[in-house]
């Protein structure tokens, strides 16, 4: 098989190369999905698994943190080893088989994961109470953390006045906010949020 | 003493919302940055709402997750399975997004289109309340307070119902039959935020009993709120699902379009 750079990784990913993405993913599944309904998973906790470990390369790559030492696919199956183990461990099921994905002829390299895969976690929760506000309320808080005048918002979205935006803008906020640690989830992130 | 600390709580939101929309005098800034720095509560909520927004922004995650997730629709069309876990979840959640959200500068929501919200609630909603058969005999103590509790939400005695409910809860934060019932609750004092977060709280962790009624109710109270783009995307959700309320929600869904 050839090796793919770490030039290349990085192109396809910043430019969102649909095939170069689709033929990653396409090789790289069936050795997943093997080492995943190996290690008491089935095929359903493989896609996850790839895709975690795709979503925390596209913020490496995003982020100017992605560097390749070894091949790519030591690199994702290394990844995916660590986000398995961490799912069992989470899962409470002790692992009494081979936990190496095949075809890892280089052996396992120490990946750091944790900050993007905490930011992928988060990052989904957040967005799913996003989605479930109001289209008003999306596109006021959007409209206003991309710095547009509340005199505008007020035109654009038919409020009376500037003043009638901010307000609405504030409980839309505050509506997010209160659905956000109203989930059992978030508690999760508290101590993380301590640390920061 | 409570109440002068829910106060706080509040006054931390609404400092940090001011102060992260740049609405602070330069004065009132700098006060607020030297309160942050000895003032570790303050400091977390700042960190906190700065994450809300950054993911607010941030679209770029969730359309590199939906094309994954067509990714593997084609290469693995057939490990695709209907399945509960909350990330797929998220995933149908974000490709409704996806479809939907070029149009959504245009199509605001007007007052005749709440009205009609109200209408279909009102015309499908119905208050969560079948026939259990308790035991009389042999009941533990938090059996027997969930009984008569449940009894008195039955009988519309919301006030005696509550706070036994929030009670079972604190004891047992996994209740999930009795966060449902909460939220039946709130959906019937017209507080419908404070019931969407219980909905949520059951949705979340997959309750086998509880989960369908939850998206049901959580769709109901979202289309009570008149947020109908949110709601026709919960009640997709629940026709795909192809259950108790599939054809409820098809019926909705098709008087909303």
């Amino acid at each position: 098989m050839i090796r793919i750079s770490e030039e290349e990784i990085i192109h396809a990913f910043k430019k969102n190369d649909h095939s170069f993405i689709r033929n990653l993913y396409a090789i790289h599944l069936p050795v997943i999905l093997r080492y995943v309904t190996h290690n008491n998973g089935e095929a359903d906790d493989a896609k996850d698994l790839i895709q975690q470990a795709m979503l925390i390369v596209f913020q490496k790559v995003r982020n100017n943190e992605f560097e390749l030492t070894c091949s790519f696919k030591t690199y994702l199956y290394s990844i995916c080893k660590n986000l398995w183990l961490k799912e069992l461990r989470k899962k409470k099921i002790e692992n009494t088989t081979s936990l190496e994905p095949e075809e890892m002829e280089e052996g396992e390299v120490i990946v750091e994961v944790e900050k993007e895969y905490d930011y992928s976690v988060q990052y989904f929760l957040y967005r799913w109470h996003f989605h479930n506000l109001s289209s008003i309320c999306k596109d006021l808080l959007k409209m206003t953390l991309a710095k547009v005048s509340y005199d505008e918002i007020a035109e654009r979205l038919n409020f009376t006045d500037g003043e009638m935006a901010r307000k609405k803008k504030y409980r839309c906020k505050e509506l997010l906010i209160k659905r956000i640690k109203g989930d059992p989830r978030f508690n999760d992130f508290e101590d993380d949020e301590k640390e920061d | 003493m409570i109440l002068k600390m829910m106060k706080k709580k509040i006054n931390y939101f609404e400092q940090v919302q001011v102060y992260l929309a740049d609405e602070m005098s330069p004065h009132q800034r700098e006060e607020f940055e030297a309160e942050v720095a000895q003032n570790n509560s303050l400091k977390r909520e700042l960190v906190f709402q700065k994450k809300v927004n950054t993911i607010i922004m941030d679209d770029e995650l969730e359309q590199f997750k939906y094309e994954l997730d067509n990714i593997h629709k084609e290469v693995a069309p057939s490990t695709e399975r209907k399945r509960s876990i909350s990330f797929n979840r998220y995933t149908l959640i974000a490709a409704s997004l996806l479809l939907l959200i070029s149009l959504s500068f245009f199509l605001i929501m007007n007052g005749s289109g709440s009205s009609k919200s109200e209408n279909i609630f009102t015309k499908y909603y119905k208050k969560y309340a079948p026939e259990y058969t308790t035991r009389e005999y042999e009941q533990s103590d938090y059996e027997s307070k969930f009984a008569a509790a449940y009894q008195n939400y039955k009988s519309n005695e919301y006030g005696l119902a509550k706070p036994v409910f929030e009670s079972l809860i604190r004891f047992e934060p996994k209740n999930f039959a009795a966060k449902f019932y909460l939220g039946a609750i709130y959906i019937e004092l017209n507080e419908i935020d404070s019931a969407i977060i219980q909905f949520d709280a059951v949705i979340v962790s997959n309750d086998q009993y509880y989960l369908e009624h939850s998206e049901w109710y959580k769709a109901l109270g979202t289309l009570k709120l008149g947020e109908i783009k949110s709601a026709i995307d919960q009640f997709n959700l629940i026709a795909n699902r192809k259950g108790y309320y599939q054809t409820l929600a098809e019926e909705i869904i098709s008087e909303l379009q």
